[in-house]
């Protein structure tokens, strides 16, 4: 459609090309829920309170409230403080979630008497900057985290073993399965888990399916959390997910007498792509579910619009809308996986951009689920972070001392641990009695980046299993024992101890999860307590030095090794230059040259380089001297130094590394006839050329500049190397030291 | 049933492993690889009690999580709730599922049956909210 009317011009044309305008933008439409953070049809904060509560709220009198009004008013709303936060000027409440010396639980204590419309209130005083420095201070975990997404396209499980593996060896907290086809549901779960384990004792998995399903998955120790509960901020959204704030709040004590970690979900948009807005803003919407999961008693909830992340990203302030959204879960007390997960934008720019407001304050769980496998393999719909950005993730960790919640890992390591995870998950299959995964898989599973890679398997047959063993009674228990019987001991304590945990319990504490030796880390022996600069989470020690070493850190030194060889021995000194008086060109080179140092930045040698050069000069007639210049490393100092010596006044001046002037004695040091800043765009072709216009400047021979084609992108790759020549180079100084005419031999 | 709990017993499985008992009444301490293999454990071992729930709910309450607490306290209760019940019950709290006289007998029964009077509080709290939004199902 857009090449109905093309562009006039041509910067416009280049820029609708772009894929920042594959997205959609458009103009707010209130009245069809398409507005981010503020609609005409959103209440002003108001409350009034009798003997049986509250009489009011946000404009509403009891005897017209909707359900979600109810439970807001009965379950969430402190009637405690709820009169002196309301009276409270929103501005000064926003202050106080900024302000460093205003601790976490005095905000969350005020932020309990807010009615949805004053949390929304709250949050318009704020913008982005300072509502990242008070998700710092509000969330709930003082240490960040991290979850991952790990399904695959052909649901195979030693693919899916190996890819959890990897998740846990990578870091991630919590890793999240889901199905294409439901009847998977159980297989997956249970090789998710294996893999999990074998990866990194302590992982939190989940298989998001269909609620009963979800819940026979949990109980039989399959799964050990559950984000599935999902909550809407208008009855009518309520109500087509078949649900209402009391059986979501039975349903989370339902999965919590099984020992089952729960989270809620909910996010900006929802309510509008359901149709039932109401013409209500989004982050009132969500303000109001954010109070409906406070009120049902989860420990926490993934927002961050999650799937409709797109919708609220169409409109203006729409990703300040989100991390408004996200802000208000942590003000509220509660768990924050803070969205990131699905597909946000066609522009690699725009979304790393969004990402920042959530990565560098940290949250409990930076992404609710990052991909960790490659986007075609991702089940929920294709991953905004991907198996393919996983390096770009952990370099923004070591450009910014932000612990992003994901561990670099080796080459190595992860086919280590892939392998024994896709053989740990074939030894269960071989005891449980499913159908077999032979060796051939397992091999491939190891050294697999997609299922593209994997042989197919025999998915009737898979299926069946599937359904047997759901219906079956065999459990996690059983998975232990086969296990152990396979010679998989360490696999099978681990699985066991996730078992042992939910007798325990500790990890349904808010913003709960475990370290590699099960010690549970949640926001009641891990407090968040940031207070401002030198408190809270700190990213230094053990953990920084962790995530500094990036496999593809290299030594320094290692980029420049001594080059000694052959080459070394073409210049041979034969004493003080002395000034010219014929016609010439001197050719001044810097302290290292063919010594110390002997090829150029891009390894062209030294040699070669010279030739070139003299081969140019001699080319139009004129004789040419060479000294070296031992008082400076400087390309303009060398080549003036020379200049001061040459007959005709003009010389070349040459550093190690390759950076060429040509220069006259009468100009200023830091002037030039020509200059060839930067080395990696000089072909001995260029060198040659180079000496020739020296020549034709000696000669009064008018002469165009030399043409160079430029590679815009070589001073990003070779500025280390530069420096490190450089700094050789300047290393061979002699101060106070005469040029020193040289003979090549 | 209220418990104060300080803080610093948390986490209960480091400072209280051997007060920690399944819902079977196995010891915490017991539920090893050993006995697994000894094949003198089953699944029902690895249930957690209503007391340890019970304990975990005064910790959230102690930290100021009392929405989490009144939660716990209701999976308390819920513990003994046979796995198909437990989706039974969610399934009639559903919206237009029940009459209002279904959901007060089932708060009833849960409290005959299972002594759960904070889950019984909830569902006939659904049935009068039901009843004021129009959520009930209008005859059986």
């Amino acid at each position: 459609m857009s090449t109905e009317i093309r562009s006039p011009s041509r910067r416009f044309a280049a820029l609708a090309a772009r894929k920042i305008n594959k997205d959609t933008f458009i103009q707010p439409w209130p009245e069809a829920g398409l507005t981010a953070m503020c609609s005409p049809a959103d209440p002003r904060p108001s409350v009034s309170l009798d003997d049986d509560g509250v009489a009011e709220m946000d404009g509403v009198r009891r005897e017209n409230f909707d359900f979600i009004d109810r439970f807001i008013a009965r379950y969430a709303l402190d009637l405690e403080v709820v009169e002196e936060t309301m009276k409270t000027d929103s501005l000064v409440i926003a202050r106080k979630l900024v302000d460093i010396d205003i601790p976490r639980q005095e905000v969350v204590r005020i932020m309990s008497g807010c009615t949805p419309a004053k949390l929304v209130d709250v949050m318009g005083n704020l913008n982005v900057l300072e509502m990242m420095m008070a998700l710092a201070k509000m969330r709930v975990r003082r240490t960040p985290s991290n979850q991952a997404h790990v399904t695959n396209r052909k649901e195979h499980p030693a693919l899916l073993a190996a890819d959890a593996a990897e998740a846990a060896l990578r870091g991630f907290s919590e890793n999240e399965s889901t199905v294409g086809v439901a009847r998977y549901a159980p297989l997956t779960a249970l090789a998710v888990l294996v893999g999990s384990q074998i990866g990194r004792g302590g992982v939190l998995t989940q298989c998001a399916v269909e609620e009963a399903v979800n819940l026979r998955l949990a109980i039989k120790g399959l799964t050990s959390y559950s984000e599935t509960l999902s909550v809407y901020g208008t009855s009518q959204a309520f109500v087509d997910g078949d649900d209402t704030p009391w059986s979501k709040a039975f349903l989370a004590s339902a999965y919590a007498s099984r020992g089952v970690k729960i989270r809620f979900t909910s996010g900006t948009g929802s309510e509008a792509l359901m149709g039932h807005s109401q013409g209500k803003s989004m982050l009132y919407l969500e303000a109001r579910c954010l109070m409906v999961v406070k009120g049902a008693g989860s420990q926490g909830v993934q927002n961050g619009s999650i799937s409709c992340i797109a919708l609220p990203e169409s409109l203006p302030g729409g990703v300040r809308a989100v991390l408004a959204e996200n802000l208000l879960a942590t003000v509220l007390g509660l768990e924050l996986a803070s969205g990131n997960d699905a597909l946000a934008s066609h522009s690699d720019i725009r979304k790393s951009a969004k990402l920042m407001l959530q990565f560098i304050p940290g949250t409990d769980f930076i992404t609710s689920g990052y991909s960790s496998i490659p986007k075609e393999d991702n089940l929920f719909g294709g991953g905004n972070f991907d198996a393919e950005d996983l390096d770009d993730w952990c370099v923004l960790q070591r450009d910014m001392q932000v612990d992003g919640g994901i561990s670099p890992i080796r080459e190595t390591e992860s086919l280590k641990i892939r392998a024994r995870a896709a053989r740990a998950i074939q030894a269960v299959y071989a005891e449980l009695d499913f159908p077999p995964i032979t060796d051939a898989e397992v091999e491939a599973a190891t050294t697999a980046h997609s299922s593209n890679d994997m042989p197919e398997r025999d998915k009737v047959a898979d299926l069946e299993a599937a359904d047997v063993f759901l219906d079956g009674s065999q459990t996690a228990l059983d998975v232990v024992c086969a296990l152990d019987n396979k010679g998989f001991v360490d696999g099978a304590e681990r699985l066991l101890e996730m078992l042992r945990q939910r007798v325990i319990g500790d990890y349904l504490q808010p913003a709960a999860i475990f370290d590699k030796n099960f010690r549970v880390r949640s926001g009641l022996n891990d407090a968040n307590d940031y207070a401002g600069p030198g408190t809270g989470y700190r990213l230094d020690g053990e953990r920084w030095r962790a995530l500094q070493a990036l496999p593809q850190t290299t030594d320094p030194k290692e980029i420049i090794s001594p080059k000694v060889n052959g080459n070394k021995l073409f210049m041979h000194e034969v004493g003080p230059a002395e000034r010219g008086t014929s016609p010439e060109v001197v050719l001044a080179v810097g302290p290292a040259f063919g010594e110390e140092i002997t090829e150029t930045l891009t390894g062209t040698r030294h040699v070669d380089v010279l030739r070139a050069i003299l081969d140019g000069i001699l080319g139009e007639g004129l004789s040419a001297r060479v000294m070296r210049i031992y008082h400076t490393s400087d390309c303009a100092f060398i080549g003036h130094a020379g200049a001061k010596l040459s007959g005709s006044g003009v010389a070349i001046g040459l550093q190690s590394r390759g950076t060429t002037v040509i220069h006259h004695r009468d100009l200023a040091p830091l002037n030039n006839l020509e200059l060839f800043p930067q080395a990696p765009n000089l072909t001995l072709d260029t060198y040659r050329q180079i000496g020739r216009n020296a020549a034709c400047y000696a000669l009064k021979h008018p002469v165009p500049p030399i043409k160079l084609s430029v590679d815009n992108h070589a001073r990003l790759r070779l500025i280390v190397k530069t420096t490190l020549m450089h700094w050789r180079e300047t290393q061979q100084i002699e101060v106070g030291a005469p040029p020193i005419e040289v003979r090549i031999g | 049933m209220s418990e104060t709990l300080s803080k610093d017993a948390y986490p209960l499985g480091e400072n209280s492993c051997d007060s920690i008992r399944g819902r079977s009444g196995k010891a915490l301490s017991d539920l090893t690889l050993e006995n697994v293999r000894a094949g003198t454990l089953s699944a029902a071992d690895f249930c957690i009690s209503s007391e340890t729930l019970h304990r975990q709910a005064a910790l959230s309450a102690a930290s100021g999580y009392e929405e989490l607490a009144s939660n716990l306290r209701r999976a308390a209760e819920l513990v003994n709730v046979p796995d198909e019940e437990l989706l039974d019950i969610y399934d009639a709290l559903r919206p237009g599922r029940k009459t209002f006289e279904a959901l007060i007998d089932l708060a009833n029964y849960m409290i005959t049956e299972y002594d759960a009077p904070e889950t019984a509080q909830l569902i006939r709290d659904t049935a009068d909210n039901y009843q004021a939004s129009g959520r009930l199902l209008a005859s059986e």
